[in-house]
């Protein structure tokens, strides 16, 4: 394990950018995706059938792919983003779209008799969202919102294809000056658990306040 | 208090309610009973607006619900949101499941009305809504979450929800129909208190001797119309109708069975 503890300096360093890109993807797709699902949960037959499109291809295009179309395709649209702002774009339109489709799911699994009961005390259809809804139904949603968490942080790794230099990419680069793969794989295997345990435990917490009995 | 007129309604091509129509006075109490199905539950659920209805009018306190512009035709349009959330507010609703807020505790689902919709200050709202506990006999529960207390309790938290937005009518939709035997006269006896207090209630219940010990007036629904109107006593002793006395005759048999 000696080159890997010699070279974990280096990897630490590119951990930073992965966390980054990751808080980064977590944030956004959490706020754009959960703005979505209110929307379809609420809206219209129209806003529903725009999004469940949107959810289809994003389920049917593998991330590195939407990774590669934002990377050639914004300089082709005039705009210069570096790219890391690509990649972190496509990942947060990729993982938006699951957010979407839980938050919807779950505040549809409120049940219609508790949003009655809202209705009956003369309660507005906003305040019925935020003070019923979104709140039960993000206890529900929490769970599968945890796992994607886990993933989109993972998913940051795709980057180093289109040569963000992040965690797996400087460990590329470590492993060819030193030929030790297992070693450095293994360290950096570790560095990403101990980047998405802490997800894990928050989650863990949260539930445990939010449980009502 | 509350006018019916003609009020009719169908889902799809099965018409549930037909031409209703009854007043109920200040004051007083009117049972709804009948077989699943009648229509009475439905009911109760349009004069809170909870259902849409195709054709009549109701009047809660003077006020129409749900549509203005007459009982049927072009002109009949539903109201805006705010009416509609404002109307409610006179009426308190009941449910059979309670339906409380099971991320708020017992107080908390209390004041949520007063707070939110008539924006009363926080402190005035859990005075009130503590007043509204202890008579229903919970205040000591006020900060217990309803997965805390036992079904009659969770019932008596949403008759004091329902109060606590200081309704011209109470209505109690089967509200003792989910409860375990033994929690049953918790509850009557809540509803009792409130009717010897004056207020004006209508209750959709299969509760038969309650019905006839505390309703006013009682109306026999069958297949989305009234068939028989007035006080139990009456109703009871000299029905109008073969089909109330084949309906009661199947509930002497049930509870003298369970």
């Amino acid at each position: 394990m000696d080159v890997a503890i010699l070279n974990l300096g280096y990897l630490l360093k590119a951990a930073i950018v992965t966390l980054e890109m990751a808080a980064a993807t977590v944030v956004f797709s959490f706020l754009l995706g959960t703005a979505l699902g209110v929307f379809a949960a609420l809206g219209g037959t129209a806003v529903r059938s725009v999004l469940t499109v949107y959810v289809y291809i994003v389920r049917g295009v593998p991330v590195l792919v939407l990774i590669f179309i934002a990377y050639f395709g914004l300089p082709r649209m005039g705009l210069d983003a570096p790219n890391y702002v690509a990649a972190t774009i496509a990942l947060v339109i990729y993982f938006a779209a699951f957010v979407a489709d839980i938050v919807r799911g779950s505040i549809l699994a409120v049940p219609k008799t508790t949003v009655e009961a809202g209705m009956s005390i003369g309660l507005r259809k906003a305040q019925i969202l935020t003070q019923i809804q979104l709140p039960l139904g993000m206890r529900l949603a929490l769970p599968p919102l945890v796992t994607t968490a886990s993933i989109a942080v993972k998913s940051t790794s795709y980057a180093s294809i289109v040569g963000v230099w992040e965690l797996t990419y400087a460990s590329r680069e470590v492993v060819e000056r030193t030929l030790a793969a297992f070693q450095i794989f293994f360290a950096v295997m570790l560095i990403y658990f101990c980047i998405c345990y802490p997800i894990s435990l928050g989650a863990t917490y949260l539930q445990r306040r939010l449980k009502t009995s | 208090m509350i006018e019916v007129k003609g009020v009719s309604k169908s889902f799809g091509s099965n018409q549930v309610l037909k031409d209703i129509s009854f007043d109920v006075k200040e004051g007083e109490v009117v049972v709804l009973v009948g077989p699943s199905g009648s229509g009475k539950s439905t009911l109760l659920r349009c004069i809170n607006f909870l259902e849409e209805f195709q054709a009549g009018e109701i009047l809660v306190d003077g006020a129409a619900v749900g549509y203005s512009g007459g009982t049927s035709g072009p002109s009949r349009r539903r109201q805006s949101e705010a009416d509609v959330a404002n109307l409610r507010t006179k009426a308190g609703m009941v449910f059979q499941n309670y339906n409380l807020f099971p991320h708020k505790t017992a107080i908390e689902n209390v004041m949520m009305g007063p707070v939110l919709v008539n924006k009363d200050s926080k402190a005035d709202a859990r005075a009130h809504g503590l007043e509204l506990l202890a008579k229903v006999g919970l205040k000591d529960r006020a900060d217990h979450f309803p997965s805390q207390l036992s079904g009659g309790q969770q019932q008596r938290v949403a008759i004091a929800r329902a109060l606590a937005m200081r309704p011209k009518v109470m209505l109690f939709d089967e509200v003792t129909s989910a409860l375990d035997p033994e929690l049953v006269d918790e509850v009557l006896k809540t509803l009792r208190d409130l009717s010897n207090e004056g207020m004006t209630m209508i209750i959709v219940t299969h509760e038969m001797q309650f019905a006839r010990d505390v309703a006013d007036r009682l109306l026999f629904f069958y297949q989305g119309a009234i068939i028989e109107d007035g006080p139990p006593a009456e109703v009871f002793a000299n029905p109008k109708t073969e089909r109330f006395q084949t309906f009661v005759k199947r509930f002497q048999a049930n509870s003298h069975r369970g």
